[in-house]
């Protein structure tokens, strides 16, 4: 598969700080690409560089093999944007809405008409075309977010957590609407905290942190290039300082990461458990809570960036 | 046509806010409802101050006399009308109200008490004017010049006002005039506050469009704007459009509501005064283009609003006179666009046309122009960096 969409080495920095840093990432036509990170993590940036609104301090970005900043306007037809917060008048009716963001994509007439129609039954709301935004659930008011953003059949189609802080059957809705998009030959990067999503609809994944990809590839790979190990997660009752250093210098291939939860990585479950409860135990400590997990995108990803998805 | 559709859209979200449609139009009108009633009283008819005739009886005339005639004549033909009569037709003429005012000229003009104007009870403000323009004829240096070469006496001024009946006292604030001697126009404080209240409301609707432009920055809308195939440019000309048009559309209704109302006359030169209305909102576009390089919270916009434009209302004398206003600030006036605005207005309600306000076409126009200039090749670089 050819790619779509090409960043090399791209940075963002404000005010001397980098944003996003010597990032480099491919997107192959018809895939679905998800980009996950903590909060803070530069997705947003990435995504703002990739559609001409901010420009980047340095790297490039390619669509099918151009400079996408040689001619904006020739890639802003191919990309579709659903912004992360809800950009719509939310005085104006749904049908409104997109007849204006339709125009803004150079629709009109009967096309217009057309695909306005089309949109709103895609994301299910044709029943409510002419109720005001105002007036929508905030699922409903993502759908027609999302709606706007493919009026014009982007052959790129960029979302930013779309289905933030929305009831369950319209996250339903999304995905399914996303998989059908997606199946008719439209290639999607999809950002967001859930990893259920992401596994339910991407092709490869991208583990983004401090602006830097740290692993790409299909979920089965990245699991596989952070190790294809369990991980004994486990707190302790105190969280006595010289009691964890203590645990850490004893026990090999530990790892501290937020809320003093410490991380073992192993091969050999049955032999590492053993082990650390009478590590814990010489220490003087006591265990508070303990967790075993097979190998999957979530522990990797709590591995790898030190962080949960959600807090 | 996108730039069109961008304008419609924002026109749009200002018509569905119904309560901003209502502030912007009915606040207005009862504003100048409630000037004007307040003033109305004092208005016998509580009509504007129309051309009105004078009965002039020359007792023994001779060349000074004739003179002064012809020089009142020529000076104020805006807003009187001389006619010449006998002493005994002029004064029924009064007593009956056919005719409100009355001036008798003796023959020796030298004399104390050689022109008596006098009034019927109900023209009071007519008996005013009349006052004042022989007052400013007979001082200006023309006539005493010639009148007093002989004595050398360039002090009194002969002539002495006797009301014939009764009459009470008209407050000077209330007679609303330009100061300037040789400029006899006369406009009617309804008038004044229709034109003040109203160049004051298109100056707080011109930005409502500075809002509607942090708005659509802080919703996200603009950004997504600029993902699409539309240009910084459009989007900015669009937003100059909506705001142009909405203040454009609010001054028709304003006159309209002002007009058919209170039936306060706008003047008889309804072209030039379209051309005034579109040089004045030309300005407003302008200005509220240029005050987004610099205004970009909401915070500053609401202060812009609210003190800003209570600013420029006071020192353009959209709300006090501004010749009452010392020196310093009338020259203050001038950076104002309501002032030239509502100086025009004034102009084309006294009466007069196109000529009298060609100055504050152009003030406006170039104020327009520059302030949108500016703040076009500002904004159309875009804001590096900034996420918006
Ligand atoms: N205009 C800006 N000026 C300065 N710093 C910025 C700007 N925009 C973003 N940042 C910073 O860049 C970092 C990355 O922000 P970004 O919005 O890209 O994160 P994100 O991965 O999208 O996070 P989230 O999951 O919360 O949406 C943050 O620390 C943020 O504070
Ligand atoms: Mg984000």
């Amino acid at each position: 598969m050819p790619d779509i969409l090409e960043i090399k080495n791209l940075t963002k920095s404000f005010t001397n700080k980098n944003v996003v840093s010597e990032l480099s990432l491919n997107i192959k036509k018809g895939e679905v690409y998800g980009l996950i990170g903590p909060n803070g993590a530069g997705k947003t940036t990435l995504i703002n560089m990739i559609c001409g609104l901010i420009k980047p301090t340095n790297g490039s970005i390619t669509m099918d093999s151009q400079n996408i900043y040689k001619d904006n306007f020739k890639f802003k037809k191919l990309l579709g944007v659903v912004p992360q917060d809800i950009a719509l008048y939310t005085a104006l009716s749904a049908k409104d809405n997109l007849l204006f963001w339709g125009r803004m994509y150079n629709l009109n007439g009967e096309k217009l008409k057309k695909r306005v129609a089309e949109c709103l039954k895609l994301v299910g709301l044709d029943d409510r075309a002419n109720e005001k935004i105002s007036t929508f659930s905030g699922g409903m008011k993502r759908r027609i977010n999302i709606a706007a953003a493919i009026l014009h059949e982007p052959a790129l189609l960029i979302m930013d957590e779309p289905t933030v802080g929305i009831d369950p059957q319209s996250r339903n809705h999304i995905l399914e609407t996303i998989k059908q998009l997606n199946s008719k030959g439209m290639s999607v990067i999809y950002t967001s905290h859930y990893m259920e999503e992401v596994e339910y609809l991407c092709d490869r994944i991208g583990i983004i942190d401090h602006g830097r990809l740290i692993v790409q590839g299909t979920i089965e790979d990245v699991i596989l290039q952070i190790g294809d190990k369990s991980k004994i997660i486990f707190s302790l009752q105190n969280n006595n300082e010289s009691a964890i250093n203590y645990i850490k210098n004893n026990i090999p291939n530990i790892q501290e990461v937020e809320d003093h939860k410490l991380i073992v990585n192993t091969a050999n479950v049955h032999q590492t458990l053993l082990n650390i409860l009478e590590v814990i135990k010489d220490s003087g400590e006591s265990i508070a809570t303990i967790d075993i997990l097979s190998p999957s995108l979530e522990t990797s990803f709590l591995q790898i960036t030190g962080k949960s998805l959600r807090d | 046509m996108k730039i069109l559709w961008l304008a419609i859209k924002d026109i749009k979200l200002t018509f569905f806010d119904w309560k901003a449609v209502l502030i912007l139009v009915i606040t207005p009108l009862l504003l100048v409802l409630i000037l004007g009633y307040a003033l109305a009283g004092v208005f016998e008819d509580k009509q504007i101050i129309e051309k009105f005739t004078v009965a002039v009886v020359l007792n023994h005339p001779n060349n000074e006399s004739e003179n002064l005639i012809k020089q009142v004549e020529q000076h104020a033909n805006q807003y009187i009308h001389l006619k010449e009569m006998n002493q005994e037709e002029a004064k029924t003429e009064v007593k009956s109200g056919e005719i409100p005012v009355m001036v008798t000229v003796s023959g020796d003009l030298q004399k104390a008490d050689s022109i008596v104007i006098q009034h019927n009870i109900k023209a009071e403000l007519q008996g005013k004017i009349t006052e004042q323009v022989f007052n400013q004829i007979i001082q200006s240096s023309r006539l005493l010049g010639q009148a007093y070469k002989a004595t050398g006496n360039t002090n009194a001024v002969p002539y002495q006002k006797e009301d014939h009946m009764e009459t009470e006292d008209i407050s000077e604030t209330l007679f609303i005039e330009n100061s300037s001697a040789n400029d006899g126009k006369i406009v009617s404080s309804f008038q004044y506050y229709a034109a003040g209240i109203s160049v004051m409301f298109i100056l707080l609707t011109g930005m409502s469009g500075l809002s509607s432009i942090i708005e659509e920055k802080k919703l996200g809308t603009y950004s997504r704007i600029r993902m699409t195939y539309t240009s910084l440019p459009s989007f900015i000309i669009g937003k100059w459009l909506s705001t142009t048009a909405t203040c454009l559309l609010q001054f028709f209704i304003l006159i309209l509501g002002t007009s058919l109302i209170f039936n306060i006359s706008w003047g008889n030169h309804l072209g030039v005064l379209f051309l005034l209305m579109l040089a004045y909102v030309f300005a407003i576009g302008g200005i509220v283009i240029f005050l987004t390089i610099f205004i970009q919270t909401e915070t500053m916009a609401n202060i812009i609003r609210g003190v800003g434009v209570q600013i420029m209302v006071l020192l353009g004398g959209s709300m006090i006179p501004i010749h009452t206003f010392p020196e310093m600030l009338q020259y203050a006036a001038y950076i104002t666009p309501n002032y030239w605005a509502q100086n025009g207005l004034l102009n084309l309600m006294g009466g007069r046309g196109f000529s009298s306000i060609t100055v504050e076409l152009l003030v406006l126009f170039c104020i327009g122009l520059l302030t949108f200039s500016i703040g076009f090749i500002r904004l159309s670089k875009g804001e590096e960096g900034n996420l918006g």
